[in-house]
C-alpha cells in the first residue's frame, strides 16, 4: 500500500448524516483516526469536521455532518446538512441511527434516499438496543430499506471494517435505488404532477432526485424555492404551482402537507420496524429504572450536589494535591533553563538569560495547571458520555430558564468553571449545543464571569494573605458570587439587549446511561487540555513577549546605574574585607569567580528548596561537593573549621545584598517603565475602586491572559533570579503591608467580573461570528467589574467596615437581590403560562 | 446567524397556518399535555403553534395520533419527562401545553 504514490489514489467524498446522540461523533473518530481537521462551514457557525482514511487505493474524506432529525431548513444545522449535501455531492452517505431509537433515525434515511444519493445505513450501539430486548436483523433492514445496512458499535470499534467495504462497494455502484420509498397516499398526485412539471422545465439543479425536490416543494417550510435554478418565470411558475396544491390539499385532507408527510414517514418507519425488528422489551428499560431513584423529586437535589462535590474534590482539591508533585518537574525544567542560559551577572544579567527564564516562568505558570485539567476534562467527559448530564438539564432547566439561560447552559458553565476552576474556552466553545439562539447568546456572555483555573491563583494568593482564619468562608462567596451574578446578568441582558432575539423551545432527548468507554473519556480529556496548551503555545507566550518589553522599555537612567554599581562595589568590597586571610579567599580570585561563586550559590540554594527528603537534599550536597570542590566551604555549612564558617556567612551577607539590589532596581525599571506609566495615568480613575498602580499594572496584563496577572504579580512581587519559590510565598513576604484586605476584596471581585482573557474573546468572536458581541463582552463586565470594586470601597468607607464583613454585605445583597429576581415573574410570562381557554387560544397563537 | 433564524421564523409564521382542531375528537374533551399527571399516558390529538416549535415536536416522534406517558416532572414540576415510543425525552410546560391530547388512562 505504502509503495503506491497517495497522489494516484482515487479520492473519496463520505459525509456522515444522522440525529444527535446517534453515535455519529464516535463512529467518526473510529473511521479516521487521529487524523481529523475541525473548521466552520462557510458564513456560518457550525462546526465542521473532516478526516481521511486510506482504503487500499482509495483516500476517503469523511465529512461529520450536524446532528439533525431532518432535512428541512427549520435550523441553522439542518440548513447547513441539506447544503453540504446538495452542494458538495458526497459520493457516499453514511447515515447512522440509533439502534434503540429507529422510528426517529428512519424518517432521515427515507429522506436521504428519496434525495436520489447513495446511501450506507449503520445501524449504530446495537449493543444498547440489544440490552434493552430489540433484536434488529439488518438483512431484514436492507431489504426493507433496498441499501445496505452495517451494524456497529462505534465505542468499540465493531462493524468499521464492513462499514468501510460497504463505502467502497457502495461508490464503485453505478446504479441508485429509486428515491420511492414512502407512500404519501393522498399526496401522491400531487408529487406526481410537480414532478413532471420539473422534468419538463430546466429549473432542477443536477443530481437531485426530481422526487425529493417536489416534496420539498409541497412540504412548504423548507426554502425549496430558493434550491431552483434557472429562468424565474419557469421558477415561478413551478412554485405557484406547489403552493396551490398545497393549499388543495390542506383543505381537503384537513391537515397540512408537511404534518401529512412526516406522518406517512412515521407511519412506514413503524412498518419498516415491524419487518426487522424483533421486540422483546420486558419490564422497564435500565436506565428508567435508574431514573426512578436519580430524578426521584427529593433524591435528584442530593445527587446533583454529591456529583457537583465529587467533582470538585477530584478535580480542583485533589487536582492540586497532584500539582503538588508535578511543581517541582517544572520547577527542575527552570533551573535546567537557567544552568544552559548565559550565567547572571552581579546586577544585571544578559538579555537571552533575562528573557528566556521570562518565558520559562509564563510557561509555567500555565502548564502548573494540566492535572486539573486533565482530571476535570474527564470527568465532564464522564458525566457526558454516560447520559447524565442531560439529567442535570432536566434537572436545573427551571431554575436557569428564570434567568433566561437554558438547562443546556449547565455543561458551559461546568467547564468554564461553575465549581472554582475551569476554563472559558472549553466552555464558550460548548455553547454550540444550545439550541436556544437567545439562551446561547446570553450563555456566551455569561460563561467567562465563572472562576476559570486562572483566576484561582489570585484569589489563593490574596485569600491566604488578608483572610487566613477565614480561608474557607471567603472562597466560597468568590467561588458562589460568580454564579450569582452570571445568573443577574444574564436575566438583564435577556430582558434587555437580548429582549427581540427569537427563542427556540426546550425539546431534548434523555438518553440511555452508557458505560463511558476509557479511550472515549481520555479522547475528550486530552483534546481539550490540548485545546488549552495550544492557548499557552500561542497567544499567551506572544503576549508574555510584549508584556516583557512594555515592563523592560525604557529601563533606568544612566546615573541610577552608577549609583547601584556604587553599592554593589561597596558590598563586594566589604566581601573581600571579611575575607582577608581567610584560606579559602583563594577560591575566588576574580571578580567573575566571585559572580560564579553567587550563581552556584543561589542555584543550590534554589535546587535544595526544591529537593524534598533528606535523601535527595543529601544527594544534592554530594553533587555539588564533586561539581564545585572548591566552593565547598561556602556551599555547605558543615564541619567547625571557624574560617569555612566565616566565609559561608560572608557569602550569605553579599548574596542577600545582591538580591537586595535588584529587587530595588527591578522595582524602579517597572516604575518608569511603559506599562508601569500606563498603569500610573490609570491610577487617578481606578482609585475610587482601590486598585493602585501596581494591581493595574497586573490586571492590565491579565486581559491577555489571567494567567499573566499571576506572572506579572510574581515580577512586582520581585521573582528572584534562581528562586522557584511559589507566588504566594514571595507576595506573602512583600505584600502585607502595601495593601488592606479591603482592597484585596476589590481586586479579587473586579477579578472575578473583568472581561475574559484574550483567547476567550476570539473564541466569543467565533461562536456568535460578531465583532460588535465581542466588543460588548469586553466593555460591559469592566464597567460592572469598576462598579462593583467601587461599591466596595464606597461601603467599606462609608460603614467603616473591614474586609471580610464588606464581602460579606456585598454578597448577602446579591444573594438577594438573585432571589428578588428569581421570584419575579414578567407579566409576559405569566400570561404565557395562563390556563388555556379556547379565547385566549387563538391570541395566543397569532401574538406568539 | 440569529438574524437568519429570526428573519425564516417570521417568515415561517406568516407562511404556515395552525393545525388546530381538524383532529379534534368532539366526543371527548381535547386536554393538554401539561395537564397529565407522572404515569398517565394520552393519545396526541394536533399540535397548536407554528413554526421551529412545532417543527421540532414533529421531529422528536410527537405527531397527531401517536401515544405519549408523561414519566415524571423535574423536581421543580418544570419540565416534564415523557415517553414516546421507545424514546424518553423531556420538554417544558410551555411546550406541552402546544400540544393537545385525549386521555387513555393509567399505564
Amino acid at each position: 500500500m505504502s509503495s503506491l504514490n497517495p497522489s494516484s489514489r482515487a479520492r473519496l467524498k463520505v459525509a456522515l448524516a444522522g440525529q444527535q446522540n446517534a453515535g455519529k461523533s464516535t463512529l467518526f473518530n473510529a473511521l479516521t483516526g487521529a487524523r481529523q481537521h475541525i473548521a466552520n462551514y462557510p458564513g456560518v457557525t457550525v462546526e465542521k469536521k473532516s478526516g481521511t482514511y486510506a482504503d487500499g487505493d482509495l483516500k476517503v474524506e469523511v465529512v461529520d455532518l450536524p446532528g439533525t432529525y431532518s432535512l428541512t431548513s427549520f435550523s441553522l444545522e439542518e440548513r447547513v446538512a441539506r447544503d453540504f449535501l446538495l452542494r458538495e455531492k458526497p459520493d457516499v452517505i453514511v447515515n447512522v441511527i440509533d439502534a434503540s431509537t429507529l422510528e426517529r433515525g428512519l424518517p432521515l434515511t427515507f429522506q436521504l434516499i428519496e434525495m436520489g444519493v447513495q446511501v450506507v445505513v449503520v445501524v449504530n450501539m446495537i449493543d444498547v438496543a440489544e440490552r434493552l430486548g430489540l433484536k434488529v436483523d439488518p438483512e431484514a433492514l436492507a431489504a426493507q430499506l433496498g441499501v445496505p445496512v452495517i451494524v456497529c458499535v462505534g465505542r468499540r470499534g465493531v462493524g468499521i471494517a464492513e462499514l468501510r467495504a460497504a463505502v467502497r462497494q457502495m461508490a464503485s455502484c453505478a446504479h441508485v435505488r429509486s428515491p420511492k420509498i414512502v407512500d404519501y397516499g393522498t399526496l401522491e398526485d400531487s408529487i406526481a404532477d410537480i414532478e413532471r412539471r420539473l422534468e419538463e422545465s430546466s429549473v432542477r439543479p443536477a443530481g437531485i432526485s426530481s422526487r425529493w425536490l417536489a416534496l420539498a416543494l409541497l412540504d412548504g417550510g423548507s426554502e425549496a424555492e430558493t434550491l431552483l435554478i434557472g429562468p424565474a418565470a419557469e421558477r415561478q411558475a413551478i412554485a405557484e404551482a406547489a403552493r396551490s396544491a398545497r393549499e388543495t390539499f390542506g383543505l381537503s385532507a384537513g391537515t397540512s402537507a408537511s404534518d401529512h408527510v412526516i406522518a406517512c414517514r412515521l407511519r412506514h418507519a413503524l412498518d419498516t420496524i415491524q419487518a426487522s425488528v424483533q421486540d422483546r422489551r420486558r419490564g422497564l428499560p435500565i436506565s428508567e429504572r435508574i431514573d426512578r431513584v436519580l430524578l426521584n423529586r427529593w433524591l435528584a437535589p442530593v445527587f446533583l450536589l454529591a456529583t457537583i462535590w465529587a467533582v470538585y474534590q477530584l478535580s480542583i482539591v485533589q487536582g492540586y494535591e497532584l500539582t503538588k508533585v508535578t511543581w517541582p518537574l517544572l520547577a527542575s525544567f527552570r533551573n535546567w533553563a537557567s544552568s544552559v542560559l548565559p550565567a547572571a551577572g552581579f546586577l544585571t544579567d544578559p538579555f537571552a538569560r533575562a528573557f528566556g527564564l521570562w518565558m520559562v516562568d509564563s510557561v509555567n505558570t500555565l502548564l502548573n495547571y494540566v492535572p486539573i485539567f486533565l482530571i476535570l476534562f474527564s470527568l465532564i467527559a464522564i458525566l457526558e458520555d454516560s447520559g447524565y448530564m442531560a439529567r442535570i438539564a432536566f434537572i436545573l432547566d427551571r431554575i436557569l430558564k428564570r434567568f433566561g439561560l437554558h438547562g443546556q447552559s449547565t455543561l458551559p458553565m461546568v467547564l468554564a468553571g461553575v465549581f472554582a476552576g475551569g476554563c472559558a474556552v472549553p466552555g464558550v466553545m460548548a455553547t454550540k449545543a444550545i439550541p436556544d439562539p437567545r439562551a446561547r447568546l446570553a450563555t456566551i456572555l455569561t460563561v467567562p464571569f465563572m472562576n476559570c483555573l486562572a483566576k484561582v491563583p489570585l484569589y489563593t494568593l490574596l485569600i491566604s494573605m488578608f483572610f487566613p482564619e477565614n480561608k474557607g468562608l471567603v472562597l466560597f462567596y468568590l467561588s458562589t458570587i460568580t454564579v450569582v451574578v452570571a445568573l443577574l446578568v444574564a436575566k438583564l441582558l435577556t430582558v434587555t439587549v437580548l429582549r427581540k432575539m427569537e427563542t427556540a423551545p426546550f425539546v431534548m432527548e434523555l438518553p440511555h446511561y452508557h458505560l463511558p468507554t476509557l479511550t472515549g473519556v481520555l479522547r475528550r480529556a486530552f483534546d481539550r487540555t490540548w485545546l488549552y496548551i495550544k492557548k499557552v503555545g500561542t497567544i499567551v507566550v506572544a503576549v508574555a513577549a510584549v508584556i516583557y518589553v512594555l515592563l523592560q522599555f525604557p529601563g533606568l537612567s544612566a546615573d541610577r546605574i552608577a549609583y547601584f554599581q556604587g553599592r554593589a562595589e561597596a558590598s563586594i568590597a566589604e566581601f573581600h574585607n571579611r575575607m582577608a586571610g581567610n584560606p579559602f579567599a583563594a577560591a575566588v580570585p576574580s571578580q567573575e569567580r566571585l559572580i560564579d561563586l553567587i550563581n552556584v550559590y543561589t542555584a543550590y540554594r534554589a535546587e535544595k528548596l526544591n529537593a524534598g527528603g533528606k535523601g535527595a537534599s543529601d544527594a544534592l550536597d554530594a553533587a555539588y561537593a564533586s561539581r564545585h570542590p572548591e566552593f565547598v566551604p561556602f556551599l555547605l555549612r558543615r564541619g567547625t573549621d571557624p574560617n569555612a564558617r566565616k566565609a559561608s556567612s560572608a557569602l550569605k551577607t553579599l548574596a542577600d545584598e545582591r538580591k537586595t539590589l535588584r529587587r530595588e532596581m527591578k522595582e524602579e525599571r517597572l516604575t518608569v517603565s511603559a506599562l508601569g506609566r500606563i498603569g500610573q495615568a490609570m491610577e487617578p480613575v481606578t482609585r475610587f475602586a482601590g486598585f493602585d498602580w501596581r494591581i493595574n499594572v497586573a490586571l492590565l496584563s491579565s486581559f491577555a491572559a489571567r494567567e499573566s496577572s499571576v506572572a506579572t504579580l510574581g515580577v512586582l512581587f520581585g521573582s528572584d533570579d534562581g528562586e522557584a519559590k511559589r507566588l504566594e510565598d514571595r507576595m506573602e513576604a512583600q505584600g502585607r503591608t502595601n495593601y488592606t484586605p479591603l482592597t484585596a476584596v476589590s481586586v479579587m471581585l473586579f477579578f472575578a467580573l473583568y472581561p475574559p482573557c484574550l483567547a476567550t474573546m476570539i473564541m466569543v468572536r467565533l461562536q456568535t461570528a460578531s465583532t460588535r458581541w465581542m466588543l460588548f463582552a469586553i466593555v460591559f463586565p469592566t464597567m460592572l467589574g469598576l462598579a462593583v470594586a467601587g461599591t466596595v470601597q464606597l461601603t467599606g468607607w462609608a460603614l467603616a467596615l473591614d474586609g471580610l464583613t464588606t464581602i460579606s454585605v456585598i454578597y448577602g445583597s446579591a444573594l438577594a437581590l438573585l432571589v428578588v429576581v428569581g421570584l419575579y415573574r414578567s407579566p409576559r410570562e405569566v400570561w404565557r403560562t395562563v390556563r388555556a381557554t379556547p379565547a385566549t387560544i387563538n391570541t395566543r397563537e397569532t401574538a406568539t | 446567524m440569529t438574524d437568519m433564524i429570526l428573519s425564516e421564523t417570521a417568515l415561517e409564521t406568516a407562511s404556515i397556518a395552525g393545525g388546530r382542531g381538524a383532529w379534534q375528537d368532539d366526543e371527548t374533551p381535547a386536554r393538554r399535555l401539561d395537564h397529565l399527571r407522572p404515569g398517565e399516558s394520552c393519545r396526541v390529538v394536533a399540535l397548536l403553534g407554528v413554526g421551529a416549535v412545532r417543527r421540532r415536536l414533529l421531529d422528536m416522534g410527537i405527531v397527531p395520533s401517536v401515544c405519549v406517558e408523561v414519566i415524571r416532572n423535574a423536581p421543580l414540576r418544570d419540565p416534564i419527562e415523557i415517553r414516546v415510543h421507545n424514546t424518553f425525552m423531556t420538554l417544558r410546560r410551555v411546550e406541552a401545553n402546544r400540544i393537545e391530547v385525549t386521555a387513555v388512562g393509567e399505564s
